[in-house]
C-alpha cells in the first residue's frame, strides 16, 4: 500500500540530505553562514517555484543534463579551492596573495564597524544554492517517484505522495538537529584546514555528480562518493609532499 | 563587446580563473561523456578521477614552476 512510501523516502531522502548540508556547513564555517543560508534558502524558494509551476510535470524535467552542470561548474569551484589549499600547504604563496587581501579587506571593514564574517560573498551563495537546488530536486523525484509507483488512482497517488513527503520531511527533521549538533565542533577545526575540506568536498561532490549526468556508473552508487573523496584526499597530500621539500631544499 | 568581455571575464575569474583547471575539467567531462556513451562506461569513473587529478596537477606544476 502507499504506506511503504515513508521508509524508502526517508532513507533515500537522508543521503539527498546530508549531501546538501555538508557542502552549506563547510560553506557556512568557512566563508559565512549568512551568504550559506541565504544561498539555501533561495534553493528552497526556487525549488518551491518550480514544483508549483510544473506539478507533475516536474518528473519530466531532465535530471542528468542539471547534474552535469552542476557537477561540472562544482568540480571547478573545487579544483580552485584545492589549489590554493595545496599550495598553503605546501608553504608556497600563491600568486595573488589572497590571505593578505583577504585580512586588508577584513581589516577596513573592522575598521568601517562591519564584521567581515557577515558581509555577503558571491561564492558561498552560488555553491549553497546550487547544491541545496540540486539535491532538493532530487528530493521532489524521489517523493514523486515513490509516492506515486504503487498508486493506481488519483487519490492513491495523492495520498502516496502526502505519506512520501512526511517520510522526506523527517528526513530533513534529522538531517537540521544533526548539523545543529556537529556546527559546535566543526568552529574548532583550524581554517586553512576547512578551506583543504570544502576544496575536498566540491570536488569529490561535483566529480560524482558530473559523472552521474554524463552516465557514468558509479559502483556502489552514493557509497562510491567516499572512494572518491579518498582518492581526491590521497592524491592532494601526495601533492603537498611533492612540492614541499623542493621548497625547502632551495632555502 | 568590452563589456560582454569583461562580463565573461569577471564570471571566468569568479568560477575557476585558471586555464588549465577549465580546459582540463571541460577535456575530462567531454571524454567521459564520450566513453560513458560507447560500451565501457564502467570504466568511466576512474577515468574521470584520473583526467581531473592531472589537471590539478598540471596547474600546480605550472603555478610553482620556478618557485620550488
Amino acid at each position: 500500500m502507499t504506506w511503504s512510501s515513508i521508509l524508502p523516502t526517508f532513507l533515500a531522502s537522508i543521503v539527498e540530505f546530508v549531501e546538501a548540508l555538508t557542502i552549506v556547513m563547510v560553506v557556512g564555517t568557512t566563508i559565512n553562514w549568512k551568504s550559506s543560508l541565504l544561498g539555501a534558502g533561495a534553493a528552497i524558494t526556487a525549488l518551491a517555484a518550480i514544483v508549483v509551476a510544473l506539478g507533475s510535470a516536474f518528473l519530466l524535467i531532465p535530471l542528468s543534463v542539471f547534474r552535469l552542470f552542476v557537477g561540472f561548474v562544482l568540480v571547478l569551484f573545487g579544483l580552485k579551492w584545492l589549489k590554493k589549499a595545496i599550495l598553503r600547504f605546501a608553504g608556497l604563496k600563491a600568486l595573488h596573495d589572497e590571505e593578505a587581501i583577504y585580512e586588508e579587506e577584513a581589516a577596513a571593514l573592522r575598521q568601517r564597524g562591519v564584521p567581515p564574517k557577515t558581509v555577503f560573498d558571491g561564492f558561498g551563495f552560488t555553491t549553497s544554492f546550487k547544491s541545496v537546488l540540486l539535491e532538493g530536486m532530487e528530493v521532489v523525484f524521489i517523493v514523486l517517484t515513490f509516492g506515486t509507483s504503487s498508486a493506481s488512482t488519483d487519490l492513491e497517488k495523492t495520498a502516496g505522495i502526502s505519506l512520501a513527503s512526511l517520510g522526506a520531511g523527517l528526513a530533513l527533521l534529522l538531517v537540521v538537529v544533526l548539523g545543529f549538533a556537529i556546527r559546535k565542533p566543526l568552529t574548532r577545526v583550524p581554517e586553512n584546514t576547512l578551506k583543504f575540506i570544502v576544496g575536498l568536498m566540491l570536488t569529490t561532490f561535483g566529480t560524482f555528480w558530473g559523472g552521474e549526468g554524463l552516465g557514468v556508473e558509479w559502483p556502489g552508487a552514493d557509497l562510491s562518493l567516499f572512494a572518491i573523496l579518498l582518492s581526491w584526499a590521497a592524491a592532494s597530500w601526495a601533492l603537498v609532499a611533492f612540492l614541499k621539500p623542493k621548497k625547502e631544499t632551495q632555502t | 563587446m568590452n563589456t560582454i568581455l569583461r562580463f565573461l571575464k569577471a564570471v571566468f575569474n569568479f568560477v575557476v580563473g585558471d586555464w588549465i583547471l577549465l580546459l582540463g575539467t571541460t577535456l575530462g567531462f567531454v571524454l567521459i561523456g564520450l566513453l560513458a556513451a560507447s560500451q565501457a562506461s564502467w570504466i568511466a569513473s576512474p577515468i574521470l578521477v584520473a583526467v581531473l587529478l592531472l589537471t590539478l596537477a598540471l596547474s600546480l606544476f605550472r603555478e610553482t614552476k620556478g618557485r620550488r
